[in-house]
């Protein structure tokens, strides 16, 4: 228990430095841009004063952000592991299990600590633009928390299989991109299906839709989008997948005995 | 004013720089490829199903495809940035003999040729895929200079990025601070026609937004017609501003750099 208490302050002194930053980014700089960008002026010439829609367009947009702030959680712990070789480090002094647990678990809070109020943050921008008569704050606070715990396993598992900060790209385009256009981000599953029935099935089968798809509902409040509860079930099992898996591969990766 | 001895080290470096980029090329092709094909599919299918007119498509996409310049620029400013403080190989070329502006012309048009040979075929081949070209009436000419000016003025951007910033602040701030404002006030993801008939003030402020200009202004030379910003301000408003880059860099790369060349071989 000491050593997780001692991990988790060393992760909290290495991101401390650079809290202002994120702080203005996340909880300012970044609801601002989308929600007048991808929440105002965009819908605002694709379906003129129709608030409802304009959300229904922009709250998928969260996505990108979870998975941002996850991919640079797990991309940290990669240069850690392939550069100053501190994750081994940590792993010899405590255990392979408690490094694991802690990082994981860190990455979890801080996504969760930078994405909670980017919602209500563009609310207070948009203010009646964003359409939030229907909307279920527990819900959207479930869902961004799920959000988070599927972003930051997802990207633990891709982080786990590479060797070097290089690929970062590669991976970033060729992995995390396409869950995420086929993933809610831009438009729904129903418009996805619509549109183009074969991909919407495809769809189907991405975890991140059902990240979308719940706080779409929990927004907008409608019964179009699938149930919070079956999104819920699939982001947990998927996550708790996808943590498992990124506990093999990189247990195999430090040669952790 | 370019000596044989000048032109030989210009090539050399554009051969350099090409050389470097060339190692990355495929890479770069395949992911941006993969953008291509979602941006077509968002554009041309899935906006269209909810509601949005048919036609309005392809100058949404036209504008949209700029975030490959700014994404092609944004990677050749960080390895700028990572250089200046790793191997700092730019203050080795800056300090050859000769007048740096003839080093600064050489990054600008390197830069410029990377980010044209990824965009070009990447521009073609989404055109295909949201079936737009039946829609297109192409001016050759004007299309032409704005892709040149769009071109130089991007490189010079993100040269005076790459150089000015330290590589943390390039990293941790640039898409947040200076990009995505960038985009977010320039007409890319709609056109600055439809903004003014629903939002007049708003309107005004994206014209403050430098890719405003180029957004419509290929707008302007691909699709033809009266609906978007015209084509003369739009170019003398993209040289202006790459004038202006053009002197920010010469500031920046004699601060950045402290090139320790007597003032007048240091001027064109």
């Amino acid at each position: 228990m000491q050593h997780v208490q001692i991990l988790l302050l060393r992760e909290w002194h290495r991101i401390r430095g650079s809290l202002k930053d994120l702080v203005v980014n996340f909880y300012l700089i970044w609801p601002f841009l989308f929600g007048i960008g991808s929440g105002y002026l965009a819908p605002l010439t694709y379906f003129g004063v129709n608030p409802k829609k304009a959300t229904m367009l922009f709250v998928g947009m969260i996505l990108l952000q979870l998975v941002i702030v996850a991919h640079d959680c797990a991309m940290h712990i990669l240069a850690e592991r392939t550069g100053a070789n501190v994750l081994q480090y940590h792993v010899t002094v405590s255990s392979f299990m408690t490094v694991f647990v802690v990082r994981s678990l860190f990455s979890v809070l801080f996504c969760i600590a930078l994405m909670m109020p980017f919602l209500p943050i563009v609310k207070i921008f948009l203010g009646s633009y964003f359409y939030t008569v229907h909307t279920s704050w527990p819900l959207v606070v479930a869902a961004t928390a799920l959000g988070s715990l599927l972003s930051v396993s997802y990207a633990l598992v891709l982080s786990s299989f590479i060797s070097d900060m290089t690929q970062s790209l590669n991976i970033w385009v060729r992995f995390i991109e396409p869950l995420m256009w086929f993933g809610g981000m831009w438009v729904p599953l129903f418009a996805i299906y619509k549109a183009l029935p074969l991909a919407g099935r495809i769809a189907r089968y991405n975890p991140f839709m059902y990240v979308t798809e719940m706080i779409r509902s929990a927004v907008l409040g409608d019964a179009i989008y699938t149930s919070p509860l079956t999104c819920s079930v699939i982001i947990v099992g998927t996550s708790i997948m996808f943590f498992m898996l990124s506990y093999y591969l990189l247990k195999k990766k430090i040669d952790a005995v | 004013m370019f000596s044989p001895h000048h032109r030989a080290v210009f090539y050399q470096l554009l051969k350099r720089e090409w050389y470097v980029f060339k190692g990355s090329l495929v890479d770069t092709m395949i992911n941006s490829l993969m953008i291509t094909s979602f941006m077509s599919l968002l554009y041309g299918y899935f906006l269209p199903s909810l509601g949005i007119e048919y036609a309005y498509r392809i100058p949404l996409f036209i504008g949209a495809m700029l975030i490959f310049v700014i994404t092609i620029g944004y990677n050749i400013g960080m390895v700028l940035a990572q250089d200046l403080q790793s191997t700092k190989i730019t203050m080795y070329h800056f300090a050859l003999p000769l007048p740096y502006w003839y080093v600064l012309l050489a990054y600008v048009v390197s830069t410029a040729l990377k980010i044209l040979a990824v965009t070009l075929p990447l521009v073609s081949v989404g055109l295909f895929l949201i079936g737009a070209y039946s829609a297109l009436s192409i001016s050759i000419g004007k299309l032409a200079l704005i892709v040149f000016l769009a071109l130089i003025m991007n490189a010079l951007l993100f040269l005076c990025l790459g150089i000015g910033l330290s590589f943390e602040m390039y990293l941790d701030n640039i898409w947040s601070r200076i990009l995505a404002p960038l985009f977010t006030f320039s007409a890319c993801f709609y056109t600055w026609g439809r903004l003014a008939q629903h939002s007049r003030p708003w309107s005004m402020v994206v014209l403050a937004g430098p890719l405003t200009y180029c957004a419509e202004g290929l707008r302007g030379a691909m699709l033809g017609g009266n609906d978007y910003i015209s084509f003369p301000i739009c170019v003398a408003v993209i040289s202006g501003l790459s004038l202006f880059l053009s002197y920010c860099a010469s500031i920046i790369i004699r601060r950045r750099l402290q090139l320790v060349l007597p003032r007048k071989t240091g001027r064109p």
